[in-house]
This record gives C-alpha cells, sequence and structure tokens, in this order.
C-alpha cells in the first residue's frame, strides 16, 4: 500500500456485530448541499446494510447553519432515536443539544467537525492541526524549503479550517526561509476562489507555493490556468474525482484525502458499538491519505472499491 | 436627455484610478491595470452582470427576484446532467435555459395571477430551484463534458475577451435596448411608477409581470450556463447566495428598489464595481478580516455618491 498513513486507528474495524435489535441512528451533516457529505452517506447506508439491523436517517439543515442544526437533534431527540452522529457547524453551538442527548441515555458521536468541549462520547475524523502540519511540511518539502507561500481558505471563523491553518503555519514557521505572505477566503465559493488565485497569482509573481486548506478551486475545470506548475507548487485538501485531473496534469503535487466515505460507514460502526454498552475513546482519529500523482491510479481503485455498494468496508484493505 | 449611469460611471472611474495608483508594481508594471487581469476581473463578474440585466427588469417593474442565485445553480446541474448523460451541448443547453425559464415563469404567475407579493413568492422559488438542483445532483458534483463545451467558458474570443464577458455585453446590450427602445420597456417602468395607471392604460398587468419574471429567469440561466462552461462541473452549491449579489449590483448601478427608475446598463457597471473590488483587495493583501467590512462600505459610499449625482438637478 503505497498511500501512507498518518493514523490508522480503526478500532472496531471488523469485530462490531449488531445484536438482534433493530436499530435507528441519525446521521446529521453540516449541510445537505455540498458533495462531499454525500459520500458519507454512501457510507452510512453500505454499512447499515452490512450490518442488517440498522435504519439511517440523514437529516441537515439546507445551509451550514448551527442553529438550523441544534433544531435537528432536538427534533432527533423527540424521536427517540438510538443514536446520532453530527458533523458540527459550530462547536459549541451545538453542545447544550449534544449534551442533553447523552443525558438522555441516546448516544451522540460526532463525526468529521467536532465538539470537543460536548459530552459526546468520541470524534471521528482527522486531526485538523496535525494534518495541516503535514500540509505545511510537504509545501516546505516541495519548494525546497525557499520561497512566498499563499493559503487559501473558505470560510473566516470556521472551526476546522482555522484549526487546518493554525497547523500550516506551525509547520511553515520551522522553515526560515518560507513566508506566508497572504491568506484568502473564498466563502466557500467555488468562483471567489478561482478569481481569488487569479489576482493573487498577479499581484505575487514570486509565488513558490499554495497551500488549499479545502479543495474549492479544484472543483472546477481550468481553475489553475493562471498558475505557472513549473514555478509554484500547489497543495490540497480532499481528493475527490473532479480533483484528480489536477494531479494528472501535474498542476497540483500533493492532496490530503480525508475518508469521506467512512465518515458514514465508522459512525455507523461507533454508534453500533456505543448503543451496544461500548465504551468508546474520546478520539477515533481517521487517517488521511496522501495522494500523489504517483499513486493517484492506486487511489482511484480504492475509491471504487469504497463507492461500489457490493463491496462491504469489512474487506477493505485500509481498515485491516 | 438625462444619462443616468453618470454616477455609477464616476464611482468606476474613482474606483479604476485608485487601484491603478494603489495596486503592486511588478518590474515597475502596474498588476491591476493589464488586459490580462482586467479581463479575468470582467469574467469573474460575468455571472452575476448577466443575471443582474433581468433582475433590473424585474425591481423597475416594482418587484423583486429572490431566486436569481439558485436558478443559476439549477440551470447549472441540468446542463452539467444532460452533458455527463451523452445529451450532447445543444439538447444540454436547451434542457439549463428550459429549467430556468420554467422557474421564471412560475415566479411570475405567482406574482401575476395568484397575487402573491414577489419577495414571497420569489423567496420560494428560491428554496425550490436550490431543492430541485439538490435531489436532480443527489449532491454529487458532476463533472466531464465535452472538450467543446467548455472551450466556451474558458475561451476568449480574438484570443482576447473571454466568451462569458462577450455574453454579459450582449446581454447588457439587449437588456437596455428593451428597456429604453420598446414600448415593452416602457411599461415595465410605468408599471414600477404607478400601477393603477398602466392598468388604466389598458395594458395587461398580469401578462406583464409574467412576462418579466420569466425574462429574468432567463438571464439567471444564461448566467448559469456561462457558469457550467467556465467552471466545467454542475453541483447544487454553485450560484450560492448570488442573489444578494447581483441585487447590491442593481441597486449600486443607481435602480431604484422601489422600482419605476433604473438602468440595466448601471446595473452591470454596480457588477464591475463588486468585482474590482474583490480584485484590489487580494491585489493589496489586505487581510481578509477587513474585506467584508470594506466590502459594505464600498456598497453604501457607492450607493450615496449616485443619489448625490442624480439629486443635483439632472434629473428630467
Amino acid at each position: 500500500m503505497k498511500i501512507i498513513m498518518t493514523a490508522a486507528l480503526m478500532l472496531f474495524a471488523a469485530n462490531v456485530r449488531a445484536s438482534g435489535k433493530q436499530l435507528t441512528f441519525a446521521l446529521v451533516p453540516k449541510l445537505l448541499d455540498n458533495p462531499v457529505f454525500n459520500y458519507a452517506k454512501l457510507g452510512a447506508e453500505k454499512q447499515a446494510k452490512a450490518l442488517g439491523n440498522v435504519r439511517i436517517i440523514w437529516r441537515a439543515p439546507q445551509e451550514a447553519d448551527a442553529a438550523k442544526q441544534v433544531e435537528i437533534i432536538e427534533g432527533l431527540i423527540a424521536l427517540k432515536v438510538d443514536g446520532i452522529a453530527v458533523s458540527c457547524n459550530e462547536p459549541e453551538a451545538l453542545r447544550p443539544a449534544i449534551d442533553r442527548a447523552i443525558k438522555l441515555g441516546i448516544p451522540v458521536i460526532t463525526f468529521d467537525s467536532d465538539s470537543p468541549k460536548s459530552k459526546r462520547l468520541t470524534y471521528y475524523g482527522i486531526n485538523d492541526v496535525e494534518c495541516g502540519r503535514i500540509m505545511g511540511e510537504a509545501v516546505a518539502r516541495l519548494t525546497g524549503g525557499k520561497g512566498e507561500i499563499a493559503v487559501l481558505t473558505g470560510m473566516r471563523g470556521a472551526f476546522n479550517l482555522e484549526e487546518r491553518m493554525r497547523g500550516v503555519r506551525q509547520a511553515v514557521a520551522k522553515h526560515l526561509g518560507l513566508k506566508i505572505v497572504q491568506t484568502v477566503a473564498c466563502d466557500d465559493d467555488i468562483a471567489r476562489a478561482v478569481s481569488s488565485i487569479e489576482s493573487t497569482t498577479r499581484a505575487r509573481p514570486n509565488l513558490a507555493g499554495w497551500a488549499f486548506v479545502g479543495g474549492w478551486p479544484l472543483f472546477a475545470a481550468g481553475a489553475l490556468d493562471s498558475v505557472d506548475s513549473k514555478k509554484v507548487r500547489i497543495v490540497s485538501w480532499d481528493a475527490l474525482p473532479p480533483e484528480w485531473p489536477y494531479l494528472e496534469s501535474g498542476k497540483v503535487s500533493l492532496l490530503l484525502a480525508q475518508r469521506v466515505f467512512h465518515w458514514g460507514s465508522e459512525s455507523v460502526k461507533l454508534l453500533t458499538a456505543a448503543a451496544g454498552g461500548r465504551k468508546l475513546p474520546r478520539y477515533s482519529y481517521a487517517g488521511v491519505d496522501l495522494v500523489t500523482p504517483a499513486n493517484l491510479a492506486e487511489y482511484k481503485r480504492m475509491w471504487a472499491r469504497w463507492e461500489d455498494p457490493g463491496i462491504p468496508f469489512s474487506d477493505d484493505p485500509l481498515l485491516k | 436627455m438625462r444619462f443616468r449611469e453618470s454616477g455609477i460611471l464616476l464611482v468606476l472611474a474613482v474606483q479604476v484610478l485608485v487601484l491603478w495608483a494603489v495596486a503592486p508594481r511588478v518590474n515597475g508594471e502596474s498588476t491591476f491595470m493589464t488586459s490580462d487581469n482586467l479581463m479575468a476581473v470582467a469574467r469573474a463578474f460575468s455571472f452575476i452582470g448577466i443575471a443582474a440585466v433581468g433582475a433590473t427588469m424585474v425591481i423597475v417593474s416594482g418587484g423583486i427576484d429572490l431566486s436569481v442565485g439558485s436558478v443559476l445553480g439549477l440551470t447549472d446541474v441540468v446542463t452539467a446532467l444532460a452533458l455527463a448523460g451523452g445529451h450532447g451541448i445543444a439538447v444540454a443547453v436547451a434542457a439549463g435555459l428550459a429549467a430556468a425559464l420554467a422557474c421564471g415563469l412560475a415566479s411570475g404567475a405567482l406574482v401575476a395571477y395568484a397575487r402573491l407579493p414577489p419577495f414571497i413568492a420569489t423567496l420560494g422559488m428560491l428554496s425550490i430551484a436550490r431543492g430541485g438542483s439538490y435531489f436532480l445532483s443527489g449532491g454529487r458534483i458532476v463533472s466531464g463534458f465535452p472538450d467543446g463545451f467548455v472551450g466556451f467558458g474558458q475561451g476568449f474570443l480574438a484570443g482576447a475577451v473571454p466568451y462569458p464577458v462577450v455574453v454579459m455585453l450582449a446581454a447588457t446590450a439587449a437588456g437596455a435596448v428593451l428597456m429604453r427602445l420598446t414600448s415593452y420597456g416602457r411599461a415595465l417602468i410605468a408599471l414600477g411608477g404607478n400601477e393603477e395607471a398602466v392598468k388604466l392604460s389598458g395594458l395587461s398587468v398580469p401578462a406583464l409581470k409574467l412576462s418579466v419574471y420569466a425574462i429574468a429567469g432567463g438571464f439567471a440561466g444564461l448566467a448559469g450556463l456561462m457558469y457550467v462552461s467556465r467552471f466545467g462541473y454542475g453541483s447544487s452549491t454553485a450560484g450560492w447566495g448570488y442573489e444578494l449579489q447581483v441585487i447590491s449590483a442593481v441597486v449600486i448601478g443607481g435602480t431604484s428598489l422601489s422600482g419605476g427608475e433604473g438602468s440595466v446598463l448601471g446595473s452591470v457597471l454596480g457588477a464591475a464595481v463588486m468585482g474590482l473590488l474583490a480584485n484590489g483587495l487580494t491585489l493589496m493583501s489586505v487581510p481578509e478580516e477587513y474585506n467584508q467590512f470594506v466590502v459594505g462600505l464600498v456598497i453604501i459610499l457607492a450607493v450615496l455618491m449616485d443619489r448625490y449625482r442624480n439629486s443635483g438637478g439632472i434629473r428630467p
């Protein structure tokens, strides 16, 4: 397996067997309108089917709004579901609702985006600061530790993005020749991400590298036409299918792939374990897959297995 | 004859001069005042500009269209799905535009015949169109189009002017002619000024309303086609929140939100003001923390300047 894993913590990989009882789990992503979560949904449904006695409720606000998520969780508590997995729009805003569910005996876990101070049982997802550091180190390696770096982020103030940027800054600070000269925020708007890159490329002819702490521009085609890939090294978050051509063309050197399918499948597993009375660790960190032009073919094969409803996750080589 | 774009032109001129003066220079050359940069900026705001043409007509007629961003997104998804399904460019474009027109007609019918307030009808359509694009795409990103299709959105006329900008200019011209030189345009202005008078003159108020929302849907659809051709992907997130940018452009351009007066050209220039502002803030590395603050200030200043100009006695 050439794909490098930083932290492969799959605690309940193969040994979760649901009891005969019918279980209903609710998964609450940040919003409906984000393609990333669609893969999590696929993963959750596949896992539920494999377990046999699990039913999935998929609920989310149309837009990334913490208050609406709180409403949804309150509704799920009233429904008396057997477990809730939530990707938090805002860690503190979700905390009272999560704590209330726990108090009423409904297991709650977080995935993708945590609420660390709440009483949630565990968090499944990456360690954002740590992965930000990996990203910063990768930029340093690719640029030879010298030059001007720009960072692209989404919505300023989004907890996980700020954590990733913190990690990037920590790693870059260790290299005296590297300097972050500009941070641009695209407000999660793909079109704005593309035009910000164009503007920054013009204003910064000496730019040596970019760190995208989310994959926004790479969902569009021709987003990096203004960038000279011989001079500028780009590292980006996520490795969803629309981003692959950028690796193939050499415009992007490295993608940090989150386990988007496993947000769903592992959440279902963890909730099943919790419903069966198992104690969960406070953190269940997922690995990050470092996808490069060299191992992209292999990553695509993995992706096809994850996407295939006929191949259960228990046969997944990454999880063994 | 009054020249109602003079206010917004003044704003734009000041903005260009300031950016020319203060944007960083590389090897002695301004990073702002190059045709490359200006064309990239124009392409970036072309989607807002095209949608603003139709939105202006609605606002002039005394209505409002909150659904333009969602209709843009729906066109993006429908066109992308048709292309990815191998239906060919002509069918895909027709399907995308048809979806947009259908949304516009539905909003128009609700306003004209069911007599819903435009704010409510188009707020409903904002949700319905967004929900429709989510339902159709299943939340997935749809990509993998024929080269000819993205070739248009990413290509340049005569190697210099991006095609989406060409389309924006054509849309602006068409909209301006319709508003200024046809009896239909005059009827829309009259409708926004005094609905009773239009009724008494024997024109069909419902037909006017229905048609203007359909036209706005059509322009939002055209913007969506440019979007999907430029960015080469279909997603239910496309055009999220664009309605506010479009309405801002229209208002900055000097169109009154209470209806009865306004200018298509002014709206597109308003979109240009916002596009140049975003470009300038990035070129000058203004920290993101201040960006939104500055954008808000400029919107207010631009409208104040326009009011000031237009209250100076140049009204007929």
